[in-house]
């Protein structure tokens, strides 16, 4: 052993309950690594499987060895370093790839079993997860650009409802009759395109957000009878879709207008249901009250922004740009609009983000450069960067996803190739 | 007076000048005859007194000698003439002096001509030269060894005798010569009757001599005083009255001086300017005639020095070591190194040469750093794949939501910008020569121009039901009075076929020839289109309310390459392959011809506060034109390789940028101010590459978004890309 192997203190400090080691300095070399730490934990632990654990020094992942981060840190290695560790989380497991004709635009995941994607040929299926279509329903005329669901619903109770949004500047909404998703009202009122969509927590009213630079909120009551006359339908759709049934129609309770640009993506506060908040455009992200439907509070970015979500544990927002960048912002300070922090790591827009359903760090978002990145925000380069094996078509051009949803322990992608991913997390 | 033996040579000498020259003799008589009346009125008493005649000339003397001769005649009485008749034939005849070269014993007769040449030359000849007139001269017999020999030895004079050899004779000298010739052989001088030891004559002696050597009498300055001396004197006698000093006061010197202080002295400091030449390094130990050994190049070094170039050695000797200073050869480049030397001193300038101290930096226009310019595009975010030809022309709807092109696979395509899809595809029968949006935000339309037709369609889905109404109704409303419009311009309305009304589109019209260019006025409810055609008829202007067209021009200069409607102003704008010409539509005149002296416009793009243009040319150049200004361009840029294909300004930020077939697009900050009296800035920002150039074409058209700083650009490589 050479006399000038550098060693420190370090105190392995441990938020779980599942794998516990006593809180005793221990004296470790201190070039030792993340794989050198999680060997000392098991060998403590003497577990029988190993496990992988990860490693925080104040809050950010330890990335290189010890000595460097702390180095960086400009923390002292005289002093008993204090180590928190974590179960570390694994790659998300494909599970099932499910190929179909046009670009999928949106996913949602139902009940951990049923898939549904929004297409861009105007038609919403449903797989289960044996990879069989169960139901294919083509209501809208343009393409579907975004579903949405109750986190609550499902299929079981028949409670469960669905909201698709379209090109044709209409919402359906969707109730879940006989093993079918039935469409139950036609929500109009949007001079363009319906881009987002979202319901709040207690099913009682949804949001819609549109490039005619608008937001309109929606009561999801079923109307008893038809609210907006439509009167003359385009003749060329009329010869498209003749079979099309007739739907009561429904009119928007309130606008919002505000953004200068097209908006988005909007999104009810997952803890408040009187909050939402929506981006555009017009490089804003705005906080809405829905009681009133006036603008809280506005943070400006610089770059359009495409994709919104926001966190129930830590109250964060995180958009995803069209500079390839995501940015978190606290979304309960209204005065401060400054970023929080920016993770970089993707090369193409990010179309499609989503806080994981359980912890207040993951974050997983999808981009047009073709990969599914998964982000641990105590780190600000990508945990996992994920790119499906028919990321490119044959002449070697990328192909987009353009949407992602995270249920419990699946996430949903897809994109250009018409390709439906599934994925399995072990982090809930 | 002179002696008998004086005026007998004399006599001599005159009676040749006589007989040469006669009739002077008779003047030059009667002059002396006049001269002798006059002289014996003064002079007949007391005749000649010695010594008198010191300073008379020549003339004198000989009118005195002739006039002694002539004393007689005056005796006889005799007429002058008669005695001169007489004297003439009794004169004894002398023979004429010949006037030849020889006539001067001391010159030797030569008659060879050839010079100081060898006589070798003329061995195999049978002369020896030429004489002075040309003449061979023959080589005289020769006498062979043997001959030579026997009649040298009877000969008594064979030791005197000499050969000549450039008259190839034989010379005998004579006694005085053989004489000189000992004389000189035995160190005497060589003239016999040389005396060195005369005895001295004292010509100029320290006694006093009896005449003086000039007769002048005294000058009178002599013994007058000077006037001047007097003056001067007079000055220094009234000075002492007035008891004044008469010295001039000296400048006071200055008690101390400050030894340390600048010169300002102009020849001083030109001397301190003047650099000494340089001096020659002391010879070191290298340069000893038995340097120790560690000045001795090994062999390698040796071989070194030779092989490097002679001006880059650092020494232009090889160290050399001699036992003694006597081995020392001589030094074979001394002449060469003092050339060398010398050549320095006299080329060299031993000035001091005064840089102007200035900032290269300073001179440099101070741009703003591109950084603190952004936003600006500078990569490639999006790629729209799918054409199958050149994508000519590309359009932004007005909401900046979707892109619509036009291509040489005879079809326009609708994409959806965020996502890149093909929402949409149009096809024509023709090549698409340019898609055009309406930009009236309430009008969801858009114009194509394609073979000779020119094409108004509604995208489909794209806008709501309100908004399709209006845009239908208004494209529909002049087919009523169509009818009577269309005498005005040999353009038909027509409507569109069933499957093309089923497509979209709404209209089609139907012009004289090949549609190149289709853009809207600002309202949206008039465009103008451009063909192919010569003549006035290339140029029309359609209304789309009235279904109308009318030809804006009756006649039309030069081949119109653009035709633009000015985004502020009632202005239209014509561009043709040299210049551009912009009308006045109210006032029906011309407003302002742009000339941005180039070879052939390819593009043109209006500034959205309509006071600043600039043009795009196929010779490589970007122009901007500030229309208050000048109609000279206030900027040409020259920064792209291959011609120019568009140029276009951003609507909403400072900037434009141009596209060329080199493929890559240059874009450029360009900051129109409010103020008249900032000038437009202009700063290049970035050049972005990514498409690849077809054969001799690269980028086609490029746009800006409505809303955001992103530029699409089109190419020949099919494709169309979005830089963000």
């Amino acid at each position: 052993m050479s006399t000038t192997e550098a060693q420190l203190q370090v105190c392995f400090v441990a938020r779980q309950t599942k794998h516990v080691v006593p809180s005793t300095p221990i004296v470790v070399p201190a070039h030792l690594k993340r794989y050198g730490l999680s060997q000392i934990i098991n060998h403590i632990l003497s577990l029988e499987k190993p496990v992988p654990f990860d490693f925080l020094i104040d809050g950010v992942f330890l990335r290189g060895s010890l000595e460097s981060q702390l180095r960086e840190k400009n923390i002292s290695m005289e002093d008993v370093v204090d180590i928190e560790y974590v179960e570390s989380m694994l790659p998300p497991k494909p599970l099932a790839t499910i190929a179909q004709d046009d670009w999928i635009s949106s996913v949602l995941v139902i009940d951990n079993t049923k898939f549904l994607t929004g297409s861009y040929d105007g038609a919403l299926r449903v797989w289960n997860s044996s990879k069989e279509c169960e139901q294919t329903a083509k209501v809208h005329d343009g393409p579907v650009k975004c579903v949405s669901t109750v986190a609550t619903s499902t299929s079981q109770d028949g409670s469960a409802v669905i909201y698709s949004g379209s090109q044709d500047q209409s919402a359906i909404s969707w109730e879940f009759r006989d093993d079918k998703f039935v469409p139950v009202y036609k929500a109009l009122g949007h001079t363009g395109s319906i881009d987002s969509i979202s319901v709040n927590s207690q099913n009682t009213h949804f949001i819609t957000a549109s490039s005619d630079s608008t937001l309109k909120i929606w009561s999801s009551s079923v109307p008893s009878t038809s609210e907006v006359e439509v009167d003359s339908v385009p003749k060329s759709k009329k010869a498209k879709h003749a079979s099309q049934v007739e739907l009561i129609t429904k009119a928007a309770l309130s606008t919002c207008t505000g953004h200068v640009g097209g908006v988005t993506s909007t999104l009810f506060d997952r803890s408040d249901d009187k909050k939402a908040f929506s981006c555009g455009w017009d490089h804003s992200i705005r906080t809405w009250d829905m009681e009133t439907c006036t603008n809280v509070s506005t943070k400006a970015c610089d770059k359009v922004c495409l994709a919104l979500d926001h966190s129930l544990h830590n109250g964060l927002l995180a958009t995803g740009h069209a500079d390839s960048v995501i940015r978190l912002w606290d979304s309960r300070d209204s005065g401060a609009s400054m970023v929080k922090m920016s993770l970089t790591g993707h090369k193409g827009w990010v179309s499609s983000l989503q806080w994981s359903p359980s912890s207040k760090y993951i974050l997983a978002s999808a981009s047009h450069d073709g990969t599914l990145n998964i982000w641990d925000i105590r780190s600000t380069s990508p945990v996992y960067s994920i790119k499906p094996e028919d990321s490119k078509d044959q002449s070697g051009e990328t192909q987009r996803l353009l949407a992602l949803t995270w249920a419990q322990n699946f996430i949903a992608i897809g994109g250009q190739s018409g390709k439906l991913g599934i994925y399995e997390t072990n982090y809930s | 007076m002179p002696t008998d033996s004086e005026s007998e040579s004399d006599d001599g000498l005159d009676e040749e000048e006589i007989d040469e020259h006669d009739s002077d003799f008779d003047t030059l008589l009667q002059a002396v005859a006049h001269d002798q009346g006059l002289g014996s009125g003064d002079d007949s008493d007391d005749g000649y007194i010695e010594g008198d005649s010191v300073d008379e000339d020549e003339e004198d003397e000989e009118s005195t000698n002739i006039d002694s001769e002539t004393e007689s005649g005056y005796l006889t009485k005799h007429s002058f003439k008669d005695d001169m008749d007489a004297w003439k034939n009794e004169r004894k005849e002398l023979a004429n002096i010949d006037p030849v070269y020889d006539s001067d014993s001391s010159t030797e007769e030569t008659t060879n001509t050839i010079g100081n040449v060898p006589i070798e030359w003329y061995a195999d000849y049978p002369h020896i030269g030429y004489d002075i007139d040309g003449k061979k001269v023959l080589k005289p017999m020769t006498k062979d060894q043997l001959d030579t020999f026997l009649s040298n030895a009877d000969d008594p004079d064979a030791f005197r005798t000499v050969r000549d050899e450039l008259n190839q004779t034989d010379v005998r000298l004579t006694d005085k010569e053989v004489d000189l010739i000992k004389r000189i052989q035995s160190g005497q001088i060589p003239d016999a009757e040389y005396d060195p030891y005369e005895p001295t004559v004292e010509w100029f002696t320290s006694q006093k001599m009896i005449t003086p050597l000039t007769g002048a009498p005294e000058p009178k300055s002599r013994f007058i005083p000077s006037k001047w001396e007097h003056k001067m004197v007079m000055k220094l006698v009234r000075a002492f009255r007035k008891n004044k000093s008469t010295q001039k006061p000296r400048p006071e010197a200055p008690k101390y001086y400050d030894i340390w202080a600048e010169n300002e002295d102009q020849e001083q400091s030109d001397v301190r300017s003047r650099l000494p030449a340089p001096k020659m390094k002391l010879p070191d130990h290298s340069e000893s005639y038995n340097p120790p050994g560690e000045y001795l190049l090994t062999a390698e070094e040796e071989k070194e020095w030779l092989e490097t170039d002679p001006d880059e050695r650092k020494r232009n000797f090889l160290p050399k070591a001699y036992n003694s200073l006597r081995l020392v050869p001589g030094y074979d480049r001394f002449v060469q190194e003092r050339f060398q030397r010398l050549l320095d001193l006299y080329v060299a300038p031993r000035k001091e040469i005064k840089k102007n101290d200035i900032d290269i930096e300073s001179l440099i226009p101070k741009l703003p750093d591109p950084r603190d310019l952004q936003p600006y595009p500078t990569q490639q975010s999006q790629l729209y794949a799918g054409h199958t030809g050149r994508v000519r022309s590309i359009s932004v709807d007005p909401s900046g939501l979707w892109l619509l092109s036009g291509s040489d696979d005879k079809t326009v395509r609708l994409w959806e910008i965020v996502t890149g899809r093909c929402a949409q595809i149009w096809k024509f029968d023709d090549v698409v020569q340019k898609v055009a949006w309406n930009p009236d935000k309430d009008l969801c339309l858009f114009g194509v121009a394609a073979g000779d037709n020119a094409y108004i369609a509604i995208p489909d889905g794209l806008c709501d039901q309100t908004r399709l109404t209006v845009t239908e109704e208004f494209v529909k409303a002049g087919f009523g009075n169509s009818k009577d419009a269309e005498q005005t311009a040999s353009v038909s309305w027509n409507k569109p076929t069933s499957a093309q009304q089923e497509a979209g589109i709404e209209l089609v019209l139907q012009l004289g020839g090949t549609v190149k260019d289709l853009s809207w006025h600002k309202k949206g409810n008039y465009f103008s289109t451009m063909h192919s055609q010569t003549g006035n008829t290339a140029v029309i202007i359609h209304q789309i309310s009235k279904h109308q067209s009318q030809i804006p021009f009756r006649k039309l200069k030069g081949l119109v390459q653009r035709t633009m409607f000015h985004p502020t102003k009632p202005w239209f704008i014509v561009v043709t392959q040299r210049y551009v010409r912009i009308y006045n539509l109210m006032q029906q005149e011309l407003v302002k011809s742009l000339d941005p002296s180039a070879k052939w416009i390819s593009s043109i793009d209006v500034h959205p506060q309509g006071d600043n243009v600039i043009v795009g040319t196929y010779d490589k150049k970007l122009a901007w034109f500030d229309l208050d200004l000048s109609t000279k361009p206030y900027k040409t840029i020259r920064y792209h390789t291959q011609a120019i294909r568009q140029v276009h300004f951003s609507r909403k930020y400072p900037l434009f940028a141009s596209c060329s077939d080199d493929g890559t697009i240059q874009v450029f900050h360009g900051m129109v101010y409010q103020d008249l009296l900032h000038n437009p800035l202009v700063v290049p920002l970035k050049i972005l590459r990514g498409h690849e150039t077809v054969g001799p074409l690269g980028i086609l058209d490029c746009t800006f978004h409505p809303t955001q700083p992103w530029l699409f650009s089109s190419g020949a490589d099919q494709t169309i890309r979005l830089w963000t």
